[in-house]
Formats: structure tokens, sequence, C-alpha cells
């Protein structure tokens, strides 16, 4: 599933710079962890970058380009005669996103069940 | 930009120039990162008499920027003010002499603006059943300023075509998102006629009013406004990304459209098209849309890194959420 901007990595680092530019506020006893955090989110970063997600890279490209081509051709008007299946396939897209950013912001017709 | 300490030497320098060689700075704080400005809250002390003040700088400027600049703002509140619309009282424009960003000074107007406070707080009960009168009274008289009064915002985008605006800033940044591409496709199938033209503050929503105890004691951040249809300014306050918990209370989380409608037609001269209305709420989500893809985008190039910003990316879709079920009939 594509997501929007931010990516993945670029997630990751802005974490750690947050804690690497906060981390000397911090009380005595939590900089240590903070130290720890920055580390562990560095290698995180690191190994992303290598590829550790090699399938979600490629299904990403793909999903893109459909993205891309589906928000084209809805502009265009492309899509006004079958305009609810576009709907409900935009909608779909979505609801995926919101799943990831924020769960609990779906209506409950769209929540998935514990 | 200057370093914190050097902006504070300029600033004190700046109030003296104004104020007398007496003027000193004291008790700062950095209140918020706003959209495109740095606001700077400060003590202005002259001999004895003590005044809490409001520095706004301009930090940020982008190509495509949706906001106006410092000088049309501090322009703003002073007509505001003129027409008894609640704002800071406006006091100097910073100028090139004075080696700061450009910006302007205004009154610092103590209050609450956090949005659930306000909403759920027992301290701001009287408040919120006051906000239909207040709120709609406050509107109205904004409304009542011709376009003719701010012709120096007619330049810009948005007073032109505002749905053309956010395309182009949209494009700018190079994203996709189909969800926006639906509701920009149902507001051009469905295009109004064009309606009456005024100046609108272009961001009065739940977070940009200051209130106490018993009501709405300013209008906040200029940073938007424009000139338009009034209906524009009525669908940005009744978005739901506004009500923040509060959803079936559509204007701003605190009160039914209806009162306010009426408060609002009351004060204005101007009859509320509720249809209308709907049309500039949709219109609001492609709006807001396209300001989140601008917060990601100003983190993600470079420009301006925080947290926040990275987080309004991944955000983007919760707006496009309650535009689509909106748009579908599930949300009113």
């Amino acid at each position: 599933m594509d997501q929007d901007q931010p990516s993945l990595i670029e997630i990751l680092r802005v974490v750690r710079e947050f804690i690497d530019d906060s981390k000397d506020a911090l009380p005595e006893k939590d900089r240590y962890h903070a130290l720890c955090c920055s580390y562990l989110l560095a290698l995180a970063e690191r190994e992303v970058a290598a590829g550790a997600l090699p399938g979600a890279r490629a299904s990403e490209a793909a999903t893109t380009d459909a993205r891309r081509e589906l928000a084209v051709r809805v502009r265009a008007g492309e899509c006004d005669a079958d305009w609810d299946r576009t709907f409900e396939r935009v909608l779909h897209d979505v609801i995926e996103k919101v799943r990831i950013s924020k769960p609990e912001h779906l209506d409950a017709m769209h929540r998935r069940g514990r | 930009m200057p370093a914190p300490a050097e902006t504070l030497r300029r600033l004190e320098a700046a109030l003296q120039r104004r104020f007398g060689s007496g003027a000193r700075l004291d008790d700062v704080a950095l209140a918020t990162l706003g959209g495109s400005n740095r606001t700077l809250l400060f003590d202005l002390v002259e001999g004895g008499a003590r005044r809490r003040l409001v520095f706004r700088q301009e930090t940020y400027r982008i190509e495509h920027s949706p906001f106006i600049a410092p000088g049309a703002q501090f322009r703003l509140l002073g007509l505001a003010r003129a027409h008894g619309v609640p704002v800071p009282a406006p006091l100097f424009e910073t100028v090139p002499d004075d080696g700061l960003e450009r910006g302007y000074v205004m009154e610092c107007v103590a209050g609450e603006t956090l949005p659930r406070r306000l909403l759920n707080d027992p301290a701001f009960a009287a408040a919120r059943g006051r906000f239909a009168d207040e709120a709609g009274a406050i509107v109205g008289r904004l409304h009542t300023i011709a376009a003719g009064d701010a012709a120096f915002l007619a330049g810009t985008p948005d007073s032109i075509d505002p749905l053309a605006a956010q395309l182009e800033r949209f494009d700018f940044y190079g994203e996709a998102h189909p969800a926006l591409e639906v509701a920009v496709r149902w507001l051009v199938r469905n295009r109004r006629p064009p309606s009456r033209c005024c100046l609108l503050h272009g961001d009065i929503r739940t977070g940009n009013l200051i209130m106490g105890p018993e009501g709405i004691r300013a209008l906040l951040d200029w940073e938007c406004a424009h000139l338009g249809d009034p209906m524009e300014e009525l669908g940005w306050l009744c978005l739901r990304s506004w009500r923040f918990g509060s959803v079936d209370a559509p204007v701003g989380g605190f009160c039914a459209r209806e009162p306010f409608y009426r408060a609002y037609s009351r004060a204005s001269g101007i009859d509320v098209d509720p249809d209308a209305v709907r049309w500039w709420e949709v219109f609001g989500f492609v709006r807001w849309i396209v300001l989140n893809v601008m917060q990601a985008h100003g983190h993600w190039s470079g420009a301006r890194r925080s947290p926040a910003y990275a987080a309004c990316g991944r955000n983007t879709c919760l707006v496009e959420y309650d535009l689509l079920m909106t748009l579908a009939g599930h949300y009113a």
C-alpha cells in the first residue's frame, strides 16, 4: 500500500533528529535512553536504505504509478461515466492509508473487528 | 534569519526607536510555530509601565505560498478593528532599518485557543453557550467590509480563482492524491454561479479564535485573508476537521448551523445559502489537503524540517477520509 509523504525512512530520521536535538534537555537518567533510541533509529534507517524491505519497494512504485494515473484520469473527467466505482476505489485506498496513520479515525462502518 | 539573541537585541532597538530610549524588552517567549510566521511574545517595559506584545515575523517564504505578506496582515488588523471586529491592536510594522525579518508588532490578547479545552472545559461553558450569536455577529460584521476597502488583496491567487489557486499549489508539490481529484471534479461539475465578493479572513476556525470564559476575545492569524464569496468563510468554519471530537456541532465543534447562520445574517444582511456552504465545505477539504501536503513538502524538501510537519503528510489521508465520507452523505 502506497502512503503519502514522508517515506518510512524519513519518519525514522525525523524522530531520531528530534531526539538528538532534545536529549540534552532531558534529565540525566533519560539521556542514555535517548542515545540508545537515536542509535536504534539510525540503525533502522540504514537497514531500510539497504533494502530490508525489497518487496515493499517494488510494489510501492507500482502503486504510486497507478495512483498517479488515476489522479490524472479523474481530473480530466475520464472517470465521470464510471463515477461510483471510481469513488469506491478511491475510498478503499484512503481507508487503507488511514489504517496506518490513525485507525481510530475511521467510522464504525470501516473499522475492523478486534 | 539572525540568531535568537541577535533578533531580540534588534527588536529592543526597534522598540526604542519607536517608544523612546528607555524602552526595554522582558519576559520573552516563543509562542508557536505557525504556518509561515514566528510568534514572539514579550513585555514592553516603559518606566514603571509594562505591556504584553506580540511580534509576528515571516520566517518561511516559498514559491506558491498560500500566505499573504506581513504588511498586508498588519493593514487588515487596522481595517477589521475599525469595523468592530475584535482583533489584537496593531502597533507597528518592521522596516528594513530594523534589521529584522518582515513582520509587525501588535498587542497580546490573553486567553485560550486550545480547541479541546474550549470545547470541553467547564470553565468555558458560558462562552460555548454564547458562541453561535457571538461568532455569527463577528463574522457578519467582517463581511460588511467591502472588497474595495481591501483592494490590496485583489491580486492574491485566492481572490482571483480560489480553486485554481489550490490546484496550482498542489501541482507544485508533485504528489498524486486521487481523493483530492474526486473532490475537485465534483466541485467543477457542480460549480456555483458567482456570488457577492467581500473581505474574507480566510482561516476562521477553532484554534484561531482566542477566547475567555466570557466569550470570544479576538480573531487571530490573518495570513490567509483574501477577497471572495462570504459562503467560503462559513464553509471553512463548518469543516469537520475543526470539530475536534464534537462532530455533531458543525460550527467549529461549538454549535448547530442554524443559530449561527441566523446571527450571521442579522449582522451582515447576507442570506446564508446552505447549499453554497456545502460546496465551500468540499472546497475547504481540498484546501486543507493542499495545506497538509504543503507542510509535508516543506519537511521532506528540507526547507523547514520538523516532526510536526512530517506528521502533516501522513495526516492528509484523515482529511481525505472525512471529505469522501461527506461527499458520500455519511457525514453532515
